[in-house]
């Protein structure tokens, strides 16, 4: 099977735009088109989906005034079956409206090796950390900012819909009519798609549950595929 | 909104980087390593936000 993969990054591109545009309401000071997705793309192959410039910042507010930034990019590709579109990395990032360093942020990277696939980064030192990463791993930076702390590997990892809710639960941002809504279908979409994956990894635990729900599956011809442990086991 | 793509090609790429490095006026070797520490600055780290686009539009991200 063959996708139409700029067709895929067109639609993709657009899911971002409408769940941002139907979440997020734009201040009157920022021009519509800084609020535009933008998707540089070369060879048909690779695709960054971002928000006006590359450093991709939304405006978020409060009571009318820019309170902070969201910044959110996705960068995409092909995946290794090169049948669908995938996310090569993602990064949600909180800034403060007058600070340029970020509060939190939430990396996604397919290839990570020297850090869990997806995990949150908090800037918030603090000396007791500093001082634990000394004695532990002097090799560390030592700064709490420099943690990755794990959420769910590539699979079950938070989505788009969860930083954005993240951000109007704790901290109050204004929000467009019926926000909440929009979040909940596309938190629904996103978990759908990813319980497709999960089940391409592990299909067998697809056929038990399935079979214990009353389902009769059958294998295909070609046979039973195998479980994809190394999926699984990442971190 | 409707969301766009546009195309770009490497020779674009390239100029936009070198563009990039010229504008900060730290050698990327040093920046590399700055960030490397965590003590990049606010400049710096945009900067890099942006070489990171760059090189993963060219391949040269791995």
């Amino acid at each position: 099977m063959t996708i139409d993969v700029q067709r895929a990054a067109q639609d993709f591109a657009q899911e971002v735009q409408d769940l941002l545009d139907s979440v997020l309401p734009c201040p009157d000071n920022v021009p519509h088109e800084d609020r535009k997705v933008l998707v540089p793309f070369i060879d048909g192959r690779r695709y960054s989906v971002r928000v006006g410039d590359s450093l991709s910042k939304v405006t978020l507010t409060k009571d009318k005034a820019p309170v902070g930034y969201l910044r959110v990019i996705f960068w995409c590709t092909l995946d290794t079956s090169r049948t669908y579109l995938a996310v090569h990395k993602s990064t949600f990032e909180l800034l403060e409206f007058s600070d340029r360093q970020p509060i939190a942020r939430l990396d996604y990277m397919r290839e990570a090796s020297t850090a869990p696939a997806a995990h949150w980064n908090i800037h918030a030192e603090r000396g007791t950390v500093s001082r634990m990463l000394s004695r532990t791993n002097p090799g560390h930076p030592g700064a709490l900012s420099a943690l990755h702390f794990p959420v769910g590997g590539a699979r079950m990892r938070p989505c788009l819909e969860d930083f954005l809710h993240f951000l109007i639960h704790e901290f109050k941002i204004d929000i467009m009519p019926g926000a909440l809504a929009v979040l909940s279908e596309g938190r629904e979409r996103w978990r759908r798609r990813q319980i497709g994956t999960v089940v391409r990894d592990a299909p067998d635990e697809a056929i038990r549950v399935l079979t214990e729900l009353g389902y009769a599956v059958r294998p295909p011809a070609t046979g039973e595929r195998e479980a994809n442990s190394q999926a699984l086991q990442r971190w | 909104m409707t969301a766009e793509l546009y195309e770009v090609t490497r020779e674009q790429l390239t100029k936009q980087r070198r563009e990039a490095l010229t504008w900060l006026g730290v050698p990327e070797h040093d920046l590399r390593q700055r960030a490397a520490k965590h003590v990049l600055t606010p400049e710096e780290r945009d900067t890099l936000t942006e070489l990171e686009e760059i090189d993963f539009l060219l391949g040269d991200d791995a």
